[in-house]
């Protein structure tokens, strides 16, 4: 049975669902840490959000440059957390990668602290206005509250390291539906840091992944690759092995075409 | 005029469009466990084209993360291999 309340943009494309979950924005995370980088291992900045639904957004702007390429990492419930949130809050984590400009003379990128942006599913609370619920009986889309806007789609073709975007004003990108798929959130795809274990030495490390930033009207992907090289800690691929630039698609989200921040 | 969906808060200024939004929603937000099976179907997106948004886990096992229309809507197929996965199913 197909959606009670749908909508289309001109090319036909589907751009609201009463099904779908359309997530409103939250606010901006408190940084509560920094650990500096050193020339072995690579620092970051943690976030907290505290929100009482199961899933969140986070966002920081695209990079304009590859050499401030500060990216979210990941985006967790603290894991000391069991059984129900206390306050019925959940603790929300972000964590914050590179970015700062500035580098280790190891290579090894500084921390950056950039403002982070929070987007989550709706939750039910009492307001005025459209409220919109799926067939469920669940709320899928209160717009008292600002929406998440999707602006742009777009994709890396095999062995590019640019793309056309729609939008100069992409908040960032979420990777989607890619071999070596991006981290949702994210500016940059995935990469992998350790201070030596497993075969490496004490000293080595390893990393994969890319520099996102933006220029104008179009998206740049700087592929990483240094010292040694995995795709995973127990599956160890050989540097020639890897295809650095592969197929991988995104997402260009923004707070809508009227309203800046 | 065209028709569509637009929406303005309370002040008055306009927050949704949905004839300039990009053609996508969320249509759910997956974990699925440490090598389970799971499979997701997708009546309420018939026609539509379904995209994988990886968000956390097992990134090593995610390439087994499969879409196709057999039935006659998206359905999202999640091979039991691996560690947690958290995804999304995105529509357009």
């Amino acid at each position: 049975m197909p959606a009670a309340i749908q909508a289309f943009n001109s090319a036909g494309l589907l751009t609201f669902s009463s099904e779908a979950q359309t997530l409103r924005y939250l606010g901006t995370a408190t940084l509560v840490q920094t650990v500096p980088s050193t020339n072995f291992v690579a620092g970051y900045a943690k976030y907290r959000f505290d929100w009482a639904g199961d899933f969140i957004i986070a966002a920081i702007d695209c990079p304009t440059s590859a050499n401030t390429s500060a990216r979210i990492e990941s985006v967790s419930i603290d894991p000391s957390i069991v059984g129900p949130p206390p306050g019925g809050l959940w603790p929300w984590d972000i964590i914050v990668r590179q970015g700062s400009g500035t580098f280790q003379s190891s290579g090894i990128p500084n921390v950056a602290t950039p403002t982070v942006r929070v987007w989550g599913y709706v939750i039910n609370e009492a307001t005025s206005g459209l409220a919109v619920y799926n067939a469920s009986g669940q709320l899928t889309a209160n717009f008292n509250y600002q929406p998440l806007y999707f602006t742009g789609m777009s994709s890396f073709g095999d062995g590019d390291t640019s793309a056309a975007i729609q939008t100069q004003s992409p908040f960032l990108v979420i990777g989607a539906n890619s071999i070596y798929p991006m981290i949702a959130t994210s500016s940059v795809g995935y990469e992998e840091w350790t201070p030596g274990n497993g075969g490496f030495g004490p000293y080595d490390y390893y990393i994969y992944g890319y520099r996102m930033y933006r220029s104008g009207m179009t998206l740049y992907r700087t592929p990483v690759v240094d010292q040694y090289y995995a795709l995973y800690e127990d599956a160890y691929v050989a540097p020639s092995l890897i295809n650095y630039t592969p197929p991988q698609s995104f997402f260009l989200i923004d707070f809508g075409p009227y309203l800046a921040f | 005029m065209p028709e569509g969906i637009q929406v303005w808060n309370a002040s008055g200024q306009p927050i949704f469009n949905s004839l300039t939004a990009l053609g996508v929603v969320i249509a759910q937000t997956c974990r699925v466990y440490n090598m389970q099976a799971v499979t997701y179907t997708f009546p309420d997106f018939a026609g539509r084209t379904a995209r994988i948004n990886w968000m956390s886990g097992d990134l090593f096992h995610f390439v087994g993360i499969t879409v196709d229309y057999a039935l006659g809507y998206p359905r999202v197929t999640v091979p039991a291999s691996g560690g947690q996965k958290i995804f999304q199913v995105m529509m357009s």
